[in-house]
């Protein structure tokens, strides 16, 4: 079951930004320094997953001063959460097909 | 099972993690928990000292207070995590508490029906709490939630006098409550 991925599909494929994006499922956003550590990310690998995720619409990134501190907020847009369930969908729907018994012919 | 088959199944699994830690990643069940314990056994008090009149004043001036502090304190650990969750079903559980309680309480009085004020409130401390067990998915405050549901009812049903019966689920309630927050809040969590 494996359908061809378009491009936007294959945004939240890769693995690390399909569990960004599940965070931003459940929250209505989180901190930039949140996802890093509680994803186990590099702050370069964190930056460049958002930067693709951002260019697909799927996130939006706030920048707020908290005190003296500049804290980066990430939001998933209604597109980015679209995308969750569809990628979550189709996963379920892998799982479901595979573990189908294949009828005999 | 094929190489496809496990990265799918791999792949489900991290994702139920990741939604799993993130919704508990907030830690702040233990708060309502500890605090409506500790509000529901000072009016167990309130109520013997001083009637059934002077309860409905504390829980006019308590339950705004409480509503407040619960807010006060998610936001402060929403800060300190860099983490903010939906506030809409939290909202609409401490609404269930208080709003339920009270419009239980003004029913019992329209009805002239004693025991729907003891039992009333209780049963909707308990949806609250069954709605906070879910913000966090923890099955144990659920249980707990539950199991007071159901004492409530069994207070009910056994035929015990309105206002001992009110007295008695207060203490059962807010000690209950009180060790499950504390529970909770000591053990870093509850599954």
């Amino acid at each position: 079951m494996s359908d061809p991925l378009s491009p936007l599909d294959d945004v939240v494929n890769q693995r690390d930004r399909l569990s960004i994006l599940a965070v931003l499922a459940e929250a209505r956003r989180a901190e930039h320094d949140y996802l890093r550590d509680s994803l186990q990310l590099s702050d370069g690998n964190l930056a460049s997953h958002l930067q693709v995720l951002e260019n697909a619409g799927f996130v939006s990134i706030a920048e707020e001063l908290q005190g003296a501190r500049r804290r980066a907020w990430v939001q998933a847009t209604p597109a980015g959460r679209q995308a969750f369930r569809g990628r979550l969908a189709s996963l379920h729907g892998d799982q479901h097909g595979a573990a189908r018994p294949t009828r005999p012919q | 099972m094929d190489v496809h088959q496990h990265e799918t199944d791999d792949l489900l699994a991290e994702v139920n993690r990741v939604r799993k830690q993130t919704r508990r990643a907030l830690q702040v069940l233990w708060f309502p928990l500890v605090l409506f314990g500790s509000l529901t056994l000072i009016s167990a008090l309130v109520s013997s000292r001083a009637g059934s009149q002077a309860l409905g004043l504390y829980w006019l001036v308590a339950a705004p207070l409480s509503s407040v502090a619960i807010a006060v304190f998610v936001r402060r650990r929403e800060r300190h995590v860099g983490l903010q969750l939906p506030v809409a079903p939290a909202l609409l559980a401490v609404a269930v508490i208080f709003v339920g309680s009270f419009a239980s309480g003004a029913a019992a009085d329209v009805l002239d029906t004693e025991m729907l004020s003891a039992i009333g409130p209780p049963l909707f401390v308990s949806a609250g709490h069954l709605m906070f067990a879910r913000l966090e998915h923890s099955v144990v405050v659920a249980a707990v939630a539950t199991a007071l549901a159901v004492t409530a009812l069994i207070v009910a049903v056994a035929g015990t006098a309105p206002a001992p019966a009110a007295t008695l689920l207060a203490v059962i309630y807010g000690g209950a409550l009180l060790l499950t927050g504390g529970a909770y809040r000591l053990g870093g969590g509850l599954p």
